[in-house]
């Protein structure tokens, strides 16, 4: 079974001593989009308008539904057993790359 | 209007101030127009400058805005002729996974995802956007469906995470996400995957094995939320 990945340089454990180090624990999380991309966990960034998603959702629709119709065209000539090869292989591959 | 995160605040001092300069209908209107500019500009570098260097704690209170677009927004928006598909045909329907046939871009598609809510009675309608076991059966389900008419599978991610309760555990809350990955990762079909504001945990990966995994730019992805990954090594301590 595939399992996801916990990112904690194990040299900052001992500072946490109380659950208000949340914000410790988000900038040693890795959980940035652009952090993911890096470690090839996803594929690519859909950029927001400026000030964040909440502030132009209309761009934000037009954007998304860009970015999902160039995926579905990147996988328009493959076949079934492609399709699930490359899942599994991306899938395997996590964590190999960039840690 | 957009209650300001605890970051904006001296963008939402700029942001009142500019809208009651713009309202202000004063008898020498180019004076006015002047300021306007010169503090829309100030506007502009300020946002440019604090959304390039958001901290990743910042990014979650975004990723979490109220206001943020939720999957149903982007349902609406994006795809025609929803219909759509509930139960999972053993015990009970999941509003926190909403899922059916559509057509994006005039292709018939399988459509899934996780809405949190956007009020106190959507939330609860809802469930917060965290799913039961019935939940990732029903998504199971749609999958295979997908698959048996060869259709494309999109996915919208947006949860905090699964549902923690008894009850989700008493029906096999970990088996149903298992299999759901299981399930994901043996389809036949095209996967594509939009993580839009928190990707939260096995919550998350159920409906995120993807061929093309996509993320907003501020949206958040990963195991554990800030908070539990504090908890937890703070309580190991």
């Amino acid at each position: 079974m595939p399992f996801t990945l916990l990112f904690l340089p194990k040299g900052v454990l001992p500072f946490w001593r109380t659950s208000d180090k949340k914000q410790e624990a988000a900038a040693a999380q890795k959980f940035t989009a652009q952090d993911l991309s890096a470690l090839k966990v996803i594929d690519s960034i859909i950029v927001e308008p400026l000030g964040g998603a909440h502030r132009n959702h209309s761009q934000v629709f037009a954007s998304v539904k860009m970015a999902v119709k160039e995926a579905l065209q990147k996988m328009n000539n493959k076949s079934g057993d492609e399709l699930q090869n490359e899942r599994r292989e991306k899938f395997l591959a996590m964590g190999k790359i960039g840690l | 209007m957009v209650a300001p995160l605890d970051f904006e605040k001296n963008i939402a001092e700029l942001e009142s101030k500019l809208d009651g300069l713009r309202n202000f209908s004063g008898g020498d209107g180019v004076d006015i127009a002047k300021e306007v500019g010169r503090l829309e500009k100030k506007l502009d570098r300020l946002m440019h400058h604090k959304y390039e260097n958001l901290s990743p704690w910042e990014k979650v209170l975004v990723a979490r805005h109220p206001e943020r677009p939720h999957y149903l927004n982007f349902l609406k928006a994006l795809f025609d002729d929803f219909e759509e598909l509930s139960g999972d045909r053993s015990f009970a329907e999941d509003k926190a996974l909403v899922g059916g046939l559509a057509r994006f871009d005039g292709r018939p598609v399988m459509v899934l995802g996780l809405e949190k809510g956007h009020d106190t009675e959507s939330r609860l309608k809802h469930n917060f956007g965290m799913p039961k076991p019935e939940g990732y059966r029903k998504a199971r389900r749609l999958m295979n469906m997908a698959n048996h008419f060869n259709l494309p599978l999109i996915t919208f991610v947006d949860t905090s995470g699964a549902h923690p309760g008894l009850e989700a555990e008493e029906r096999g809350q970990a088996e149903a996400i298992a299999g759901s990955i299981e399930t994901m990762m043996n389809l036949k079909v095209p996967v594509i995957v939009v993580v839009t504001g928190e990707g939260g945990s096995g919550g998350a990966i159920a409906v995120a094995v993807g061929n093309q995994i996509l993320m907003l730019e501020h949206a958040i992805y990963s195991v554990v939320s800030p908070e539990g990954c504090a908890s937890i090594l703070a309580h190991l301590r």
